[in-house]
């Protein structure tokens, strides 16, 4: 009788942590996020931390990047999806953009932009390089920018940050190097559970329950966004200096009231500088098209074609 | 042993074991107490205990047996504890710091801490900037890891014209607080506030960074940027990265489980270093750094002081974008002191390039220039070490800064005794080449 009900117990585990897989994955996207205090939304952000530790890897200035592997020929990986060491010389006759931001931009539509201007255009060569690294906010892009993207010598930088750079706010303190919201990534401090974090989802759940104390709702007061302005600011006056063209892209994600306001912060910031596009609503298909339209209005050798 | 006399010398073990007691007659260990503050309070505690019970029970001490034994030998150890540090905080610094005993009472304090030999500078790891120094946080306020620079001197008092000083270890020496002295004496009536964001074994990327994130906010009306020599630490790297990630890597504290027991005993402490005859908790290698890549090479490339340029004119550009003003001086140093037997063929061609640039960058960039490289060029007796001045050198860099400001200001200073007396110490300036 005691392994009849061992094994039910076992069973009924397993039976429980593959419905509550199940119950998360299939959970609506929008709804997970409009609720950052809510139970589904912290069970999906644990599960994108412990991704973010196994493909990023730790950076001197920029908290972390994705792996920069080296590869034959002493060439490396520079830590973005695609690019390498050897991609920092620009090529004769290319036209090179770079298009930073967050896990809107990383993997979306720079590589459908590609492909849209070099078919739009089949005379001339565009090269769009993605420096966006899932999780960053605007405060990393404007590091990556000034340490990195500017050593490509872009001839456009795409900014896509929107949503990160409103919803790492609301920690105490809020002083602009940030530190209240970042600390740097380490592995050994990964936590000691994590074998147990990754296995199981009940326990998963029950760490939430009992320190549910690190989601409560943020307390945000404006400041937040003066920095997040700040932070594109400074990319739009470092680029006026190097002749790059900055395009703003707003958030596509509109109902949240954070995300508004940064929106109104872009569009604020664009008005005075800078070429904006509206991206409210729209798919990273459509994104890639009215990017490249913009882009081609805008390139003063692609307007001659 | 009578007992009495043994109950008496339990209640003193307790007495000069309370925590503050102990630190003030014995202390070795910088920085705030640690765990071992608790334990040596257990101990005082355990002493009060052990001569309560042996008043009570002495019957249970009796000569031989084995409670006795293990009184006896706990007392032995404790007081061979507090002789020994006794003898390290009181004698030791008799002999020197050349000597040999000097020298084991240096490495003794070094071991309090895991950071060792960097134990001076405290550091932390940051997200942006590498590390800095200890942000602390007490009573609602927080530090931002540059001394007592806090979130809530932020906002600018009225009437205030205030200086952000930027570097490294060069600027980390008191060069600030000299200059902020200069200022308000001689400044004709203005009030000046100096901010010293100067963090010992920062480069310039370190230094454009911390301008970019934190020192804009408080809005300053000059920034100096004393920056230069330790750009020469991240050179002969293969795989030059704007970044910089080809030769430096995140700081990482690591956690040692014994770190109670070497700030608790000496005695410990003492062990370490017999066994292993070096530091065992490294963080700096003389030939690698703080926080580097392995991997340096002696092949320096003129693209790595693209790199060092293109952080000053970085701040410079953001700088001229907020109306801040920029003060760039050249980075003195000496040829007689020397820290390696590369220092003629790779270190100083490195700060006479380096200076180069800041110099096309002042004309580039319309920013003030002090010259201090010339002005200490072979004199070699204002120097401490290969590019660190001395207490008069760095009097004569306050000034020699201050002046600037208040030139910039349209201030002609009027300087104080004190001050007169730093001007007739700076030595002759050397025509320019």
């Amino acid at each position: 009788m005691l392994y009849v009900d061992l094994l039910a117990g076992a069973v009924s585990i397993v039976a429980l942590e593959f419905f509550l897989r199940i119950a998360i994955k299939r959970a609506p996207e929008e709804s997970a996020r409009d609720s950052p205090q809510g139970f589904r939304y912290a069970m999906r952000d644990l599960s994108r931390q412990l991704e973010l530790f196994t493909a990023t890897e730790p950076h001197p200035f920029l908290q972390y990047t994705r792996p920069r592997t080296l590869l034959v020929g002493g060439d490396q990986r520079y830590g973005f999806s695609s690019i390498k060491l050897s991609d920092v010389p620009k090529p004769a006759g290319v036209v090179r953009i770079a298009c930073i931001g967050g896990s809107a931009t990383e993997g979306g539509y720079p590589e459908l932009l590609e492909a849209f201007l070099n078919a739009a255009l089949p005379a001339r060569r565009f090269q769009v390089l993605d420096f966006a690294v899932d999780g960053w906010a605007s405060v990393h892009s404007m590091l990556n920018f000034i340490l990195n993207v500017r050593e490509f010598h872009p001839d456009f930088v795409v900014v896509g940050d929107e949503l990160r750079g409103a919803g790492c706010s609301g920690y105490p303190c809020c002083c602009r190097g940030r530190v209240h919201d970042y600390t740097p990534l380490a592995y050994r401090d990964n936590p000691l559970d994590e074998w147990m974090l990754r296995a199981s989802w009940i326990y998963r759940a029950c760490k939430i329950l009992l320190v549910r104390s690190r989601i409560e709702a943020f307390d945000r007061d404006g400041r937040e966004i003066q920095q997040y302005r700040r932070n594109i600011e400074t990319i739009c006056t470092l680029a006026a200096l190097d002749k790059i063209q900055v395009i703003l892209l707003t958030a596509a994600t509109t109902n949240h009231d954070s995300i508004k306001a940064v929106n109104e912060t872009i569009r604020a910031t664009a008005k005075a500088r800078v070429a904006l596009l509206d991206l409210e609503q729209t798919d990273d298909r459509i994104a890639a098209e009215r990017i490249g339209k913009m882009i081609a209005g805008m390139h003063p050798g692609a307007r001659a074609e | 042993m009578n007992s009495m006399f043994l109950v008496a010398l339990l209640i003193l073990t307790a007495v000069v074991s309370y925590p503050e007691i102990y630190d003030l007659i014995a202390g070795l260990e910088s920085m705030l107490p640690k765990p071992e503050a608790r334990m040596r309070l257990a101990q005082s505690i355990g002493a009060l205990a052990a001569a309560f019970l042996l008043w009570l029970r002495r019957d249970w001490f009796l000569q031989g047996s084995f409670p006795y034994r293990a009184l006896m030998a706990s007392l032995g150890i404790v007081w061979l504890e507090l002789v020994l540090r006794l003898f390290f905080k009181w004698i030791a610094p008799l002999f020197g710091s050349a000597s040999a005993i000097g020298k084991w009472e240096h490495s003794l304090r070094q071991y309090c801490s895991t950071m060792g030999e960097m134990s001076w500078m405290d550091p932390r790891p940051h997200p942006f900037l590498q590390f800095t120094a200890v942000r602390w946080t007490s009573r609602g306020e927080r530090g931002l890891g540059f001394g007592n620079i806090t979130v809530s001197r932020i906002p600018k008092p009225t009437g205030v014209v205030r200086v952000a000083c930027l570097g490294n270890s060069t600027t980390f020496d008191n060069y600030p607080e000299r200059l902020e002295d200069f200022l308000n004496r001689c400044g004709g009536g203005l009030r000046f506030e100096i901010l010293n964001f100067g963090t010992g074994w920062w480069a310039s990327v370190h230094t454009m960074l911390n301008f970019v994130l934190n020192v804009r906010d408080f809005h300053p009306d000059f920034v100096v940027v004393h920056e230069n020599c330790n750009d020469e630490k991240f050179r002969g790297y293969a795989g030059l990265r704007g970044d910089y990630a080809h030769a430096i890597r995140p700081l990482r504290l690591w956690r040692y489980r014994d770190a109670w027991l070497y700030r608790f005993s000496l005695i410990y402490r003492l062990g370490i270093i017999l066994v292993s005859k070096q530091f065992p908790r490294v963080y700096y290698f003389p030939h690698i750094g703080v926080a580097m890549n392995r991997g340096k090479t002696p092949d320096y490339i003129p693209g790595e002081l693209q790199l060092f340029r293109r952080n000053i004119a970085t701040i410079c550009d953001l700088a001229a974008a907020e109306g801040i003003k920029v003060i760039i001086p050249t980075m003195p140093f000496s040829k007689l002191h020397r820290y390696t037997q590369f220092d003629e063929t790779r270190f100083h061609p490195h700060l006479l390039g380096a200076n180069a640039v800041l110099r096309e960058l002042s004309n580039e960039k319309a920013v003030a220039l002090v010259e201090l490289e010339r002005m200490f060029m072979d004199k070699d007796s204002f120097f401490r070490d290969g590019f660190h001045l001395d207490e008069v050198g760095v009097g004569i860099k306050a000034l020699e800064i201050g002046k600037t400001i208040l030139c910039s200001l349209g201030i002609d200073p009027v300087l104080d005794a004190q001050w007169r007396e730093v001007e007739l110490s700076k030595p002759p300036v050397d025509p320019a080449p």
